[in-house]
């Protein structure tokens, strides 16, 4: 070990002992980690320490391996207390987490100024001292929340830090001042800063009522705006009320943004999860909302974001990342609102397609370049197999939405439908699942309403939508009455599962259609090489893969026939070692008859018919201790260790169980498997192992030969690929394309035909199986039923 | 046959990670990595373009679809809990170590995943 982590454990270790500060083990840490040489200050090591820990906050014992990564003097961080990892006495790993106590200050820090200014906030419409305010009641609540009065007479509600925590009141104190941009109604408020201790006043709203059902569509109006502000309780406990003009006003705002009701924490996440969790637990406040309402709402609202991101930003917020983004949320929920509507009205949006001309155009050089150029990945690999979630294949969905290919599908009726059927070649099923948090009945909508099109992330024939063609070895039948028997429609089956949606479609009789194997063969004439060169390696890894082949048979015959020979000459039986345990472990040994007595299989039945015949199977025997006795001596051939098992003890003692609730077993057959296991099958099982021991060398021997021959296969397929590859795959988006469909990946063939224009490809027998598979380019071509 | 055992799925999944000598940027897996050898890519794919059930694939072969499938799961997962806070793989890759990890540990707290599940074996 080197001398430099020596001196820092003997200074944890001093720390431990309380002789050194935990400021200067972590300075001593610091060191450490800037002269090491064997210190990588890298994610894995900080995947360690955040591992570590988390354990030692829940408890969890410390994995020693990972503890012997983190070093001592670490810090880190949780819920804005600061952890160190230092010696600790007794610790199974010599370190452990505790408590930072030095002098370093962590989280955010009060500035000592701001905590003596008493008046920043006030305006004049609240008292300049809280000092001269008067309780008149405690209003009650978690929050302690009371009823103050000023000089003049005025009433406020005043919530204070003390009763939960100043950053509470704050949140609370924000939300209200959200809530007022958001063009709700608050009391009006003020926040005081009383000794670092945060105070907010809200006007006192007399002659309030609380809300009852009549009131509940007016609730609701706020519905978008709740669930942005993530305030969960909204509509319960009071927090709403009646003023007397009859206006509703949100006086109790404490549980929303990142804080609950009663003061702690909760996350306020980037997602407005709170939609429809709010709308499950309030159905009779948003009942009267209908999905125009919610769409409504969330109009307004969005309308109204650059004047919350401007006050956020203004008022130096540190929430503006997580607003941004719950904005952005609500755009989707929009977006699902909508979708759900338009199916929901049966009424399908027109689509905007462009001209054939556009279309079908051929790229320009330039268009292509920007196009490889534009697409995330430090490589042609990545390039392009990058997917994510909105579109799936990225440079795919590029090039298919420049061309148009991305626009919806033609909805039509079942009518239409199976005219559509008639008139074209291809008509095509595609399963869809359940996943990704969304049910399968989502995913069909997703194809046919949502202008956005995903074109998957899987697609081993070619990046790109797949569906089943209805051209199946065994059946193809494609009737109304019949289409389900088809190959092509099972085969979607299969992909939808049980609870999955079945696509039912056709491709446009005009589309441009092309073969996955005569597009591979197209690209793969891209780029001449040296055939009699390639030709010769080719033979040359041909053998060594025969050659490679041939050795591996030879280590499975050494071991298996070593291991078989064993077994044969010790009289393995491979039913009893399976059956003994099935019937043991299946048999229900707690049964009782209709009186009440056990009811398990008698001695006869079970012991002398089936354990007796277990036992000699495997070369063992059976002999009575003495004649009439009715106990039996079994002995195994390996082993000197016999077994014995009485009738007696069989019919009276022999059924137990570990506690009243769990299954019972027979006490003297659970004894006779540990035996059998041990003293035969365990016997064998050493044996073999020892045997293959000895001809450990020859094993050896192979298993180097194989690694040299598939060393130098590498070796050869690298040679083979340097003859066909590409001067720079990286270069451009067809030299790249190339690559990939060399080293055997067809994934590239699918944006290789969309460059191509073509509307959709085919995989003759996809997989092997009896039907092809579509993969479909060109949303706009397919025909689907509604 | 379910849909997560036919070759079509689960070999789609992995084969974009069998060849890789670091087969994540944002999880950080032990094991035995590439799953398969350079010489091997080409019958792998071939295997899986022309097989319809995982059991049908080679002892080897499925066991690599297994391993890479896993690690495609969990990347997409981690990717989606990322997503889910609007953080793309680029930016989570120029956040600091330390950030990292927390992120890291918080996907395996809330999908419930241990973290042995990243040695891949």
């Amino acid at each position: 070990m080197e001398e430099i982590k020596k001196a820092l454990d003997r200074i944890a270790e001093g720390n431990a002992l309380g002789e050194v500060s935990d400021d200067l083990l972590i300075k001593a840490c610091d060191a450490y980690k800037i002269k090491s040489e064997n210190f990588d200050d890298s994610y894995d090591y900080h995947v360690c320490v955040a591992k570590s820990l988390y354990d030692h906050l829940h408890g969890i014992e410390l994995d020693e391996e990972i503890c012997k990564a983190v070093v001592p003097g670490q810090t880190k961080v949780v819920d804005g207390v600061m952890y160190i990892y230092t010696a600790t006495p007794g610790a199974k790993t010599k370190y452990d987490w505790r408590v930072f106590k030095g002098k370093i200050k962590v989280g955010k820090q009060v500035d000592d100024s701001k905590v003596d200014s008493k008046q920043k906030y006030i305006n004049e419409l609240f008292p300049s001292d809280l000092s001269s305010l008067k309780v008149i009641k405690t209003l009650g609540g978690s929050t302690g929340a009371q009823l103050v009065e000023d000089a003049k007479g005025n009433q406020y509600v005043m919530k204070k830090g003390t009763n939960t925590s100043s950053d509470h009141v704050r949140t609370e104190y924000l939300t209200n001042q959200l809530y007022d941009l958001l063009g709700l109604r608050v009391p009006d408020f003020e926040l005081y800063e009383d000794n670092g201790e945060a105070v907010m006043l809200s006007k006192y709203i007399p002659m309030t009522k609380v809300p009852s059902a009549n009131n509940y569509d007016d609730m609701a109006k706020g519905f978008v705006v709740d669930a942005l502000l993530a305030n969960w309780d909204v509509y319960q406990n009071d927090n709403c009320l009646v003023d007397s003009a009859g206006r509703i006003v949100r006086v109790d705002n404490g549980g929303a943004l990142n804080y609950r009701a009663q003061g702690s924490k909760k996350t306020f996440g980037d997602k407005v999860d709170d939609f429809l969790s709010m709308q499950k637990y309030n159905p009779s406040v948003v009942a009267n909302l209908s999905t125009q309402d919610y769409i409504n709402q969330i109009d307004d609202v969005l309308n109204k974001q650059g004047d919350v991101m401007g006050f956020l930003v203004a008022s130096n917020i540190d929430m503006i990342k997580v607003f941004d983004n719950r904005f952005k949320d609500l755009r989707r929920i929009k977006n699902d609102l909508e979708a759900k509507l338009a199916k929901k009205n049966k009424k399908v949006l027109p689509r905007n397609l462009k001209s054939d001309a556009d279309m079908y155009r051929e790229l320009s050089e330039d268009e292509l370049d920007a196009i490889w150029k534009g697409q995330s990945g430090s490589d042609y690999w990545r390039k392009l197999n990058a997917t994510n979630y909105t579109v799936g294949w990225e440079l795919l969905s590029t090039i298919c939405a420049e061309r148009g290919f991305t626009a919806r599908p033609n909805v039509v009726d079942e009518a239409e439908y199976w005219n559509a059927v008639k008139q074209s070649k291809y008509q095509m099923f595609r399963g869809l699942s359940d996943g990704g948090g969304h049910n399968a009945e989502y995913y069909a909508d997703d194809f046919k309403y949502n202008d956005n099109c995903f074109y998957g992330t899987i697609g081993i024939h070619g990046s790109g939508i797949y569906a089943h063609v209805n051209d199946g070895d065994h059946d193809k039948s494609n009737t109304q009455t019949t289409y389900k028997k088809s190959d092509a429609y099972n085969a979607a089956r299969s992909y939808a599962g049980r609870s999955g949606d079945i696509l039912e479609c056709v491709l446009d009789p005009s589309s441009k259609v092309a073969l996955v194997p005569d597009l591979k063969k197209e690209i793969l004439s891209l780029v001449t090489f040296d055939k009699a060169a390639v030709d010769a390696k080719q033979i040359e890894i041909d053998a060594l893969n025969n050659q490679l082949k041939q050795q591996q048979d030879d280590l499975n015959n050494i071991t298996d026939k070593t291991e078989k020979e064993i077994k044969t000459n010790m009289h393995w039986d491979e039913d009893t070692l399976v059956m003994s345990q099935l019937e043991i472990d299946n048999t229900d040994w707690g049964r009782l008859n209709d009186d009440g007595d056990p009811d398990y299989p008698s001695f006869e039945d079970f012991v002398e018919k089936k354990v007796f015949d277990w036992v000699k199977k495997n070369g063992g025997t059976v002999t009575e201790k003495g004649k009439g006795t009715d106990v039996y001596v079994f002995t195994l051939p390996n082993s000197k260790e016999k077994f014995m098992l009485s009738r007696y003890q069989w019919e009276n003692n022999a059924i137990k169980r570990k506690n009243a609730f769990s299954n019972a077993y027979n006490y003297p057959l659970k004894r006779f498997q540990d035996w059998m296991m041990k003293e035969h099958y365990g016997v064998i099982n050493k044996k073999i192992s020892k045997e293959l021991e000895n001809i450990g060398d020859k094993v050896t021997n192979l298993q180097s030969d194989i690694k040299v021959t598939k060393s130098e296969l590498n070796v050869k397929t690298s040679e083979m690929a340097d003859l066909k590859k590409t001067k720079d795959p990286n270069g451009d988006i067809i030299s790249g394309i190339y690559e990939l469909v060399r080293i055997g990946s067809k994934e590239a063939i699918g944006t290789y035909a969309a460059l191509k224009g073509y509307d959709a490809i085919i995989e003759p027998h996809g997989n092997g199986g009896p039907n092809s598979f579509m993969i479909i380019l060109n949303r706009s071509k397919v025909i689907v039923k509604k | 046959m379910e849909r997560e055992r036919l070759v079509s799925v689960v070999g789609g999944r992995a084969v974009k990670y069998v060849g890789l000598k670091k087969p994540s940027q944002i999880i950080p897996f032990k094991g035995n990595f590439p799953l398969l050898e350079p010489y091997q890519i080409a019958l792998y794919n071939e295997a899986i373009q022309n097989t319809e059930k995982l059991e049908d694939l080679s002892d080897e072969f499925q066991k690599a679809t297994e391993k890479g499938n896993r690690i495609a799961l969990l990347e997409e997962g981690f990717q989606r809990y990322l997503e889910s806070y609007n953080i793309s793989v680029d930016a989570f890759m120029k956040m600091k170590n330390t950030d990292k990890s927390d992120k890291l540990m918080n996907w395996l707290n809330h999908d419930c995943i241990d973290f042995s599940q990243l040695t891949i074996k």
